[in-house]
């Protein structure tokens, strides 16, 4: 009985860090490719999230509860090769991720989708993707968030 | 004695030859050494303790022999080997996570906390004005809402004022 418990926990363990690397590699693989910029931010996330303008009250709120953002950009036609692989490559992450939409919105030729996940450790990421003709932004910010704390502030924001 | 004289007389002067330094060599390691000659005794038994001195002998470096290494000592070495290793990936780990502001800009890395910052506002924000404006009819038709409701209540409440005077 022991064993099957510590196997189960292993697995569930083995899962849950396959499902965090996926986006951790994705960021990985492309942080250091000349083609993409990138951009991460720790310490300094607070003076962003009071720094920004135009954002409702809800998002800033949310934004206090992240630990870090990273931040990959692509300055590619949407077309390219590089560009529809590396989409390609999110979409499976986000599908495969148990990622939850919460918005998405289309303006002229400007997409935007935002993204959350919460885990049974309360680890949160929340994802904001951009699709513009020629760039691409993924921006992912992680926080320690339940899921009530998540439900509450989509609740605040309807 | 004659001989001897014209001997020194030529080791001070600097003209003797090496086999008449021997002669006198000799002549101050005997016993019968004339008086006049006592006082260069000591100079030339000098020469003979010199004679048996040996020169100390060097051993090449190469010669010297190498501790040989003990099998703990191995495991010592090995062990401290990757304990410094560690210590080292470590420190480097922390100093890299301690940096978490940071910018690859054409594969370079850019460690400028304030840089870093600048962009990702940049980024949000223009990521939140595009979700803002694709809201804003949604906005206005909740604003439409609203004023429709209150125009309904105001029509509805004049209803209400009719049926009651009708009655």
């Amino acid at each position: 009985m022991k064993k099957l418990i510590v196997t189960f926990a292993a697995i569930l363990i083995f899962a849950s860090s396959v499902k965090a690397q996926s986006l951790e590699n994705l960021f990985k693989k492309y942080a250091d490719d000349e083609r993409f910029e990138f951009v991460s931010v720790g310490s300094g996330l607070m003076n962003i999230a009071s720094a920004l303008g135009g954002v409702d009250k809800e998002a800033k709120n949310m934004m206090s509860k992240m630990k870090s953002i990273k931040i990959l950009t692509l300055e590619e036609n949407l077309n390219s090769h590089l560009a529809n692989s590396f989409i390609k490559e999110l979409d499976n992450i986000i599908a495969n991720g148990e990622f939850e939409t919460i918005v998405e919105s289309r303006e002229k030729n400007e997409r935007t989708y935002i993204y959350k996940r919460v885990d049974a450790k309360d680890n949160a990421d929340m994802l904001i993707v951009t699709k513009e003709p020629r760039e691409t932004n993924v921006i992912w910010l992680k926080g320690k968030m339940s899921k009530q704390e998540m439900q509450k502030i989509m609740q605040e924001d309807d | 004695m004659e001989r001897i004289n014209e001997i020194l007389k030529k080791y001070f002067e600097g003209t003797s030859s090496l086999s008449e330094e021997k002669e006198l060599k000799t002549y101050f390691n005997g016993q019968n050494i004339a008086e006049e000659h006592e006082v260069y005794k000591a100079v030339f038994q000098n020469f003979v303790s010199e004679k048996s001195e040996q020169t100390p002998q060097i051993t090449p470096i190469k010669a010297i022999e190498k501790p040989k290494r003990t099998f703990k000592r191995n495991i010592f070495l090995t062990i401290s080997g990757i304990a410094a290793t560690l210590l080292l990936m470590i420190t480097t780990a922390r100093s890299q996570t301690l940096s978490e502001d940071y910018v690859i800009s054409n594969g370079k890395r850019i460690n400028n906390s304030e840089m870093a910052q600048k962009l990702a506002e940049e980024k949000l924000s223009k990521s939140f004005s595009i979700i803002n404006q694709s809201m804003e009819p949604m906005d206005n038709l909740g604003k439409i809402e609203k004023k429709l409701e209150k125009v309904n209540k105001v029509s509805n409440i004049k209803d209400n004022n009719k049926n009651k005077t009708l009655k």
